[in-house]
């Protein structure tokens, strides 16, 4: 080992490694004014090279544009929005919204979701983006539960500039402090394998009890409601069914029936994928992602145990202090036009939030509804959604 | 030539002090930060969160019960709940005892036989200890799953399927795939070790082989299998992502637990398992460090000679064989099987999950993930932690066979990232560094490639430590007192002597870190938050989607990527790396 | 330049003393061996005057100057060890070239040059580009001394240099340490548990035993007039014989062991100082040395019987184990044929007093 050459070869190393640090002046303002550059979490093209350059604007505007040109719109979402192997709308999005509005979406999607975001919050550190894309009614419970006062992390559009708002399914809307805009729905619901359960002499499943019983033992896949939408609904779902006093109790006996509880949504399709068992919870639009890629339709069938489903909704909402809000609100407007709803419900494998969305006929034989929607609203959840989550845990992960 | 006196005099200890500082800010304060929320609350110091965790029984079991009602102890005999803390360690005992298992018969044969390859081989005995979580627990389900290979094989004989993921046996045995080529390796290397005229002269005075072995060679073996074994009892401890992945929440430890916390915010509780966690882990840790200390490196006068392989059928080769189809099923297939996939779909043999790779790669937009800015990133930053970790590592060795007073203390400590979770790094650093602190008006952060580095560095820089220490003290005291009769100073005679002569350790040592780095994914996935600063495990993770094909696919690459640099630099140092 | 001086050293180590006070003075340029069996403390007091243990009492001076916490890397002294310790990863010459990093080569001469007129001084000129794995033991513990020797050290140390080698390499090795050593007149401490060594190459030696020294003085002196029993049985062969004085008369002592009396020269042993002591009186206990080379058939003086047990063929002489009463007697003769009963005799002259 050369002496002269390994300090050399050190050295570039470390210098490497120092441009990743950053000092950048805290403004008097407060922290959640977004701010151009400077802060850690700025896309950039090449790895370790995160550094901020102190930029000319250091001061902010409520109501600045960039430096020059095209306005940046910085969207949070869910991983599966903007990059699933399968399919994804978030190209398309912002293809389509790029050519038609002088902007530029950047999209965003960290792992922990919404949490992520409340993180920074909670830590006064600035969020620097400007919608979140895919809020969930327990999102905003746990975004409202986790700021202090009567701060918000989202904040409201003027409804009055959105062409389309009055096509949204009344139904679908969830927050009671009008923030988040629905713009894509579902059913959470059972998705079984035919030819398996035939193999096994039993017919599709009918009720929750039969999940429990003997017949279809070995036979479900849950995602783990502690870090997945699906498997969270579905837990509220059997807290409707069988109530707050007996939910836990259906739990252990479908657990003792050898149900399996898989880390997340995508786990527990690819091990169903995988034949490991013939029933999943999912979503009832199984079959147009099926449909789409030619599969067997007998390994998508969608069943509603007791002829009930859970209604699953997501909105979109601004995050309060963004100075895009212009932008923010173009941007709802566009995610509402009846043909951009019908596109993004299929990249998206959902329904569209709109009744006038352009869907191809053949969309509704693919997608299935049932007799009767299950639902939690924002207040039901307040105060109980922590709890349900965490009794189920506990009795869940005991020894 | 003659350097600056003053140089030499504080070389070493300007570089502990540079070394004490970067561990400080890189691991000391961020970890720091999390603990501390586990004596907070509301704002004030409280020991609650202690108290809760301690009497609850579900963290617990009977044992919790017990300090508030002693008589229950006698009352549920003998149905005692072991709560998470008494599963988590019940599974990780079950894990070291079938790793031993495992891993024994592994060493006799690396030790004691010769064959083709087998250098090649023994390199590759570290190579499962790094692989990440999501490439096991795909490779499992392929292989243990209802419809995997076991299974199939199982029903074209006749035999029934076994039911295998979910139960608390496919996590003992992925902890023994993790573990038990360790295992087989530093056992190997301390076998060699052992002077061949003991066990013979042994026999000669009327003991079979197996009473030579069992009264001879197995005493001198058990440093370095009792090292082996409480490295794995700490791992499996700490283990959650298998555990999710292939038992699910019903087998949940208390890392699952700590990871759960943390995903709702929960930093309190989550604050309070970890520092538990940690407790019992330093204390094994330390308990690691004695028998280490045990063991001396030392090469025998002559080492056991090995028989060749491949030859007449004798009951030792029968043995081999026996072991060689287990080993073949536990360590071979799983990797096996997620190769076979990758190459798999509905249609038969297809090429279609490498396809994805190349157009995702070719046509995806910026915001999504590439298969080559995985592969770029992940090698960057284990180039990163290279830099870091080694320079660490080996200072931390060279403290470490210095006597002074408190040192074991001290080698503790810097062992420290053994017994915390990746999970409370990554969310110390995202925390303390990346979301920045604030002094002087100023809001100090640091960018998130820069932390990935740092979560990886600290993860690794033990392992260049535990290579490099038993080299150090292995070299003959005679040759650091002749340089230093030459004239050498104390820092002359590291640099010139020792640390030259530890050179295969160091290899070794950087061999390990670099592949730690590029399987590491619990710290990665909490600070890949940039949008461009994923690794090749966070893309498997991304690739996953409704079906295992593209995940298994991009698993390949980074199974190529890190077995070829492995190897690489394994062999540069002969292969002697973690006590060999 | 290059004395050295030990004034009553003590070491102790946890619960053992390995010095108990040695006193030793070496001069300028001598060929000085601390000579004794495994465990008497010489190593220590090499490693001592190294500065490679500090010593708990007493002190050492190179020149007069005191070495108290001198570390060893700032003594001007050479080692070579029982093992060597080449450096593995550094040639023959780099190793011999490691001393001149820290000090200059002698005046008017170059690294490299000095390091091909120690090879050469060795008797290994051109191998400077081997690696040290590549060489035998004995090429390698002349490279260990090459390396030692290369900085112009005040004092060289070697610790039992010999002891890895076998019989014959060992004799023709030492014969070139005590070459090269008066060739370049550098003051030697040599360590060795092996007496007939330290008598062939030594200038003086010292005879430790349980971290004393026993006695100085030269191969000759020690040999000859051994000052204790310890001494006596230890340097050489010896026969010690222990009775009562029954009478003397000027020249001789007459000694009566288990009923035989002996005439016993009268000079005794000269101690460290060269005084002598006075005579026994009658009655006292003493003890007299024989050396078995001076126990022959043929002496006609001090004659007695003894039983041989056993013979060892040595080629020129033959040395017999002979039982006398409960005593074994051992003699050695060119005369290989003895057996059964033999009587012996000594010259009073050739038997010393003991003190």
């Amino acid at each position: 080992m050369d002496r002269r050459r390994f300090i050399q070869a050190a050295g570039a190393g470390l210098a490497g490694l120092a441009a990743g640090c950053s000092a950048e002046q805290v403004e008097d303002t407060p922290t959640d004014e977004s701010s151009d550059g400077g802060s850690a979490d700025t896309p950039t093209e090449t790895p370790g090279n995160g550094d901020s350059t102190a930029t000319a604007t250091a001061t902010t505007t409520p109501t600045g544009t960039a430096s020059s040109g095209t306005p940046t719109l910085r969207i949070g979402t869910y991983g599966s929005f903007v990059d699933a192997p399968s399919t994804s709308p978030g190209g398309w999005v912002k293809e389509r919204f790029e050519s038609e509005y002088d902007a530029e979406i950047q999209w965003f999607a960290p792992d922990g979701g919404m949490n992520y975001f409340l993180q920074r919050r909670q830590q006064g550190v600035t969020i620097d983006t400007d919608l979140y894309l895919g809020l969930t009614p327990e999102n905003l419970v746990t975004a409202d539960t986790g700021v202090e006062g009567d701060d918000s992390l989202f904040t409201s559009v003027d409804t009055s500039a959105l062409s389309n708002v009055s096509n949204v399914v009344e139904d679908y809307y969830f927050d009671p402090q009008d923030r988040a805009i629905p713009f894509g729905a579902s059913y959470i619901s059972l998705v079984y394998n035919q030819n398996a359960l035939d193999e096994r002499g039993v017919g599709a499943p009918e009720t929750f009890e039969d999940l429990a019983a003997d017949p279809y033992e070995d036979g479900l896949l849950v995602p783990n409601p502690q870090n997945s939408e699906t498997g969270l609904e579905f837990l509220f779902w059997t807290v409707d069914q069988f109530g707050e006093d007996n939910y836990l109790d259906y739990w252990s006996r479908l657990i003792d029936n050898g149900a399996r509880i898989l880390e997340g949504w995508s786990a527990a399709y690819s091990a169903y994928s995988s034949d490991e068992a013939p029933m999943v919870v999912s979503y009832s639009t199984d079959q147009v992602f099926a449909d789409r890629y030619d599969q067997d339709m007998a390994r998508h069938q969608v069943g509603f145990p007791n002829d009930t489903g859970y209604a699953y909704l997501e909105g979109v909402a601004p995050f309060a202090g963004t100075d895009r809000m212009d932008v923010a609100t173009d941007f709802i407007d566009f995610i509402l036009q009846p043909d951009i709803q019908a596109e993004v419900a299929e990249r998206n494998v959902a329904l569209p939030a709109v009744s006038n969305a352009e869907l191809p006929s053949d969309y509704d034989d693919l997608v299935y509804e049932p007799e009767t929607v299950v639902s939690y609203s924002y207040d039901d959840l307040v105060g109980n959604m922590d709890t349900w989550l965490n009794d189920w845990s506990q009795q869940v992960a005991s020894n | 030539m003659e350097r600056p006196e003053v140089v030499e005099r504080v070389g070493v200890p300007v570089a502990a002090v540079a070394t004490l500082g970067l561990l400080v800010v890189m691991f000391f304060y961020p970890v720091g930060t999390v603990l501390v929320e586990s004596i907070r609350v509301d704002g004030r110091f409280s020991l609650e969160i202690f108290t809760s965790i301690l009497t609850s029984e579900f963290y617990f079991g009977t044992f919790a019960a017990a300090l508030s009602d002693p008589a229950v102890v006698v009352r549920s005999f003998p149905d005692y709940r072991l709560g998470l803390f008494g599963f988590t360690a019940w599974q990780a005992l079950l894990s070291t005892l079938a790793s031993v298992v495992l891993g024994l018969p592994g060493a006799w044969i690396l030790a004691r036989f010769e064959f083709p390859g087998r250098r090649t081989i023994r390199s590759l005995t570290a190579l499962p200890f790094v692989m990440p979580t999501i490439m096991v627990a795909i490779g499992f389900l392929a292989t243990f799953g209802r419809e995997g290979i076991v299974n199939q094989a199982l029903l074209a004989v006749g035999l029934p399927r076994l039911e295998l993921l979910g139960t608390l046996q496919i996590i003992v045995l992925a902890h023994a795939f993790y573990d038990a080529p360790l295992i087989a390796r530093i056992t190997a290397a301390a076998w060699e070790g052992v002077d061949a005229g003991m066990p013979e002269t042994a026999r000669s005075l009327g003991a079979s082989r197996l009473r030579a072995f069992r009264d001879v060679t197995l005493p001198q073996l058990l440093p370095a299998i009792l090292t082996g074994a409480l490295l794995t009892f700490i791992f499996s401890f700490m283990s959650f992502a298998i555990v999710l992945a292939l038992g699910g929440l019903q087998k949940a430890t208390i890392e699952v637990w700590v990871f759960h916390s943390v995903e709702q915010l929960e930093y309190g509780t989550a604050a309070g398992l970890a520092v538990l966690e940690i407790v019992f882990s330093l204390a094994l840790t330390y308990a690691y460090l004695q028998y280490e200390a045990r063991q001396r490196a030392s090469s025998a006068a002559r080492p056991p000679a090995r028989k060749p392989l491949f030859g007449g059928v004798s009951l030792d080769r029968l043995a081999v064989l026996g072991y060689g189809a287990v080993a073949l099923v536990v360590f071979v297939l799983p990797i096996a099987s997620m190769v076979l996939a990758s190459v798999t779909g509905a249609e038969g043999f297809t090429l279609r999950n490498y396809a994805f790779l190349v157009e995702r790669q070719t046509e995806a937009y910026s915001f999504q993930v590439k298969p080559l800015t995985a592969i770029q990133n992940s090698l960057v930053f284990g180039a990163g932690t290279l830099v870091l970790a080694v320079p660490m590592g080996v200072l931390l060795a060279v403290v470490s066979t210095r006597g002074f007073r408190g040192r074991k203390l001290v080698d503790t400590l810097a062992m420290a990232p053994f017994a915390v979770s990746g999970v409370v790094v990554g969310l110390g650093l995202l925390r303390g560094l990346v979301f920045g602190f604030e002094a002087f008006g100023y809001r100090f952060t640091v960018s998130g490639a820069l932390a990935i580095v740092a979560a990886h560095a600290v993860g690794a820089y033990p392992f260049v430590t535990r290579t490099v220490a038993p080299a150090l003290a292995g070299i003959d005291d005679s040759m650091l007192e002749s340089a230093r009769s030459l004239g050498a100073s104390r820092t002359r005679v590291l640099l010139d002597v020792e640390l030259p002569i530890v050179v295969p350790g160091i290899l070794a040592g950087m061999a390990f870190a670099f592949a730690l780095s590029i399987g590491e994914f619990d710290s990665t996935i909490i600070l890949a938050t940039g949008g461009t600063e994923y690794t090749m495990p966070v893309a498997m993770e991304r690739f996953r989607g409704r079906r295992l094909g593209p995940a298994t696919a991009m698993g390949c690459v980074l199974l190529a990527v890190t077995a070829v640099s492995f190897v690489l630099i394994d062999r540069l140092g002969d292969g002697r790396g973690l006590n060999g | 330049m290059g004395s050295l001086e030990l004034d009553a050293v003590r070491k102790s180590f946890a619960d053992t003393v390995a010095l108990d006070g040695v006193s030793l003075a070496i001069e300028e340029g001598e060929f000085f061996t601390l000579v004794g069996p495994s465990g008497c403390g010489k190593t220590t007091t090499l490693r001592t005057i190294a500065g490679l243990e500090a010593p708990t009492g007493g002190s050492v001076r190179f020149d007069d100057r005191d070495v108290a916490g001198v570390p060893v890397e700032d003594r001007d002294v050479g080692i070579v060890f029982q093992n060597y310790a080449l450096f593995p990863h550094m040639s023959v010459a780099e190793n011999v070239a490691y001393g001149l990093k820290f000090a200059d080569p002698p005046a008017g001469t170059t690294t490299d040059e000095r390091v091909a007129e120690l090879l050469d001084l060795v008797d290994l000129p051109e191998m400077g580009g081997r690696d040290p794995d590549e060489l035998s033991g004995g090429q390698q513990q002349r490279v260990a001394l090459a390396r030692a020797l290369a900085p112009e050290p005040e004092i060289l140390l070697l610790d039992e240099p010999m002891s890895a080698l076998d019989a014959r390499l060992r004799e023709t090795l030492r014969r070139q340490v005590k070459s090269i050593q008066s060739e370049l007149d550098v003051t030697t401490v040599y360590v060795t548990h092996d007496q007939e060594e330290a008598l062939a190459i030594s200038d003086r030696v010292a005879v430790m035993n349980g971290g004393r020294v026993e006695q100085v003085g030269t191969p000759q002196e020690i040999y000859e007039r051994p000052a204790t029993e310890f001494v006596a049985s230890f340097v050489g062969e010896n026969n010690l014989f222990s009775g009562t004085v029954a009478g003397h008369d000027g020249a001789t002592v007459t000694v009566d062991v288990d009923g035989v009396a002996f005439q016993v020269a009268a000079e005794r042993a000269a101690t460290d100082d060269g005084t002598g002591a006075d005579l026994p009186a009658v009655g006292d206990s003493v003890t007299f040395s024989v050396r078995p080379t001076t126990l022959s058939a043929d002496e006609q003086s001090n004659r007695f019987d003894v039983d041989v047990e056993t013979g060892e063929y040595l080629g020129e002489t033959t040395r017999y184990y002979a039982e006398w009463g409960d005593r074994t007697v051992v003699f050695r003769t060119p005369d290989s044929g003895h057996q059964g009963r033999v009587s012996l005799g000594f010259d009073p002259t050739d038997a010393r007093l003991l003190d």
